[in-house]
């Protein structure tokens, strides 16, 4: 049961900043990729 | 909801004897994690030879705590990176996978061979250990910083120092246009990279850089985006290790990220606009400051010890 809980810790340290990370990355590429056509627009 | 707030606040307080507490203290963390994430995005390196001497100087957060938190906070900013990159085709896929094969073993063999040499060679005494290694990191560092500075030697015949090397089997790196690398010479970088990364704590992205540059032969660009490949990889290993010891402070490194997360955007968008050369200098000068703020450091530490 404490190797399980360990495991599900570890789980999160690794999962919490990856998935902000890529959350990260998709938000400002969208943000990059749209400004140039928003300013031809 | 105010003492939700205070119960969280209260939890997740890191251990820091420095003057600062509650919402000071988390933008203080997201401040070095702007910063931080700008040397990252800009130069590939995840940042560890930064935030662990911020952590532990500027906020005297414990010397361990500061490593393995500084770890979890790394594989947040280069997963934020790395698209990036990608998308500019500064990711060698190949390359990345090799030398994150060989680190990965590296770091769990520099584990074990930091914990013989604190038996060993320095008779137990954790503080007399740290003085050691802070004195052959600094020497690393300087001897780093020296060779990044200086032009890019002609390569004999055309060829990378790796493509020269003679041992085999070889593996063609078509999409850096480096045909014939030796597939040990690539695996074994990694492996030393590894231990050293083991040793000192870092994620290691401030060796794979120049040696990226310098053996393998990529150019600035190339060698920047595939060592924040590695440093992903082999930071996420670490975070495993050091998680199941107890030493990640989750809210720390999530309090860096924030502020990285904007950084690093800003680090790549003026990757992308540097000249290589101008980049290759520019990162030999933020190796040096690391060195300084190290040096700094440790006759702090001599200070303290002899007062």
């Amino acid at each position: 049961m404490d190797f399980l809980g360990s495991t599900l810790g570890v789980a999160v340290l690794l999962a919490a900043p990856l998935a902000w990370g890529t959350a990260m990355a998709w938000l400002f590429g969208r943000i990059r990729r749209r400004t140039p056509r928003e300013a031809a627009e | 909801m105010n003492e939700l707030l205070r119960a969280w606040f209260g939890t997740v307080n890191p251990p820091c004897p420095a003057e600062l507490s509650g919402p000071m203290l988390w933008l203080a963390l997201a401040g070095i994690g702007v910063g931080v994430g700008v040397v990252t995005g800009l130069f590939g390196v995840g940042g560890g030879f930064l935030v662990v001497p911020l952590l532990y100087v500027l906020l005297g957060v414990p010397y361990e705590l500061a490593i393995g938190s500084s770890l979890c906070f790394i594989v947040g900013t280069s997963a934020a990176g790395l698209p990036g990159h990608r998308r500019a085709g500064n990711v060698d896929r190949k390359t990345v996978l090799l030398l994150a094969a060989g680190s990965m073993a590296g770091a769990i063999l520099g584990d074990v061979v930091q914990d013989v040499l604190v038996e060993h060679v320095a008779g137990g005494d954790i503080a007399v250990f740290d003085r050691i290694m802070t004195s052959l990191f600094i020497v690393l560092l300087l001897l780093t910083a020296g060779l990044v500075f200086r032009d890019r030697p002609e390569r004999s015949g055309g060829l990378a120092p790796l493509q020269r090397f003679r041992l085999g089997p070889r593996v063609d790196l078509k999409d850096v246009h480096l045909p014939g690398v030796s597939l040990p010479g690539l695996v074994g970088i990694g492996l030393g990279v590894g231990v050293v990364t083991g040793l000192f704590g870092v994620g290691g992205g401030v060796l794979f850089v120049p040696v990226l540059l310098l053996i393998v032969g990529l150019n600035a660009h190339k060698a920047v985006g595939t060592s924040l490949g590695v440093v992903l990889l082999a930071s996420m290993t670490a975070v495993v290790k050091k998680g199941y010891a107890g030493e990640v402070n989750l809210p720390i490194a999530m309090a860096l990220l924030v502020g990285s997360s904007v950084g690093v955007q800003l680090g790549v968008w003026l990757c992308l606009r540097l000249h290589a050369q101008r980049l290759q200098r520019a990162f030999a000068l933020v190796v040096l400051l690391a060195a300084v703020m190290m040096i700094v450091d440790l006759l702090r530490n001599f200070h303290i010890a002899f007062s």
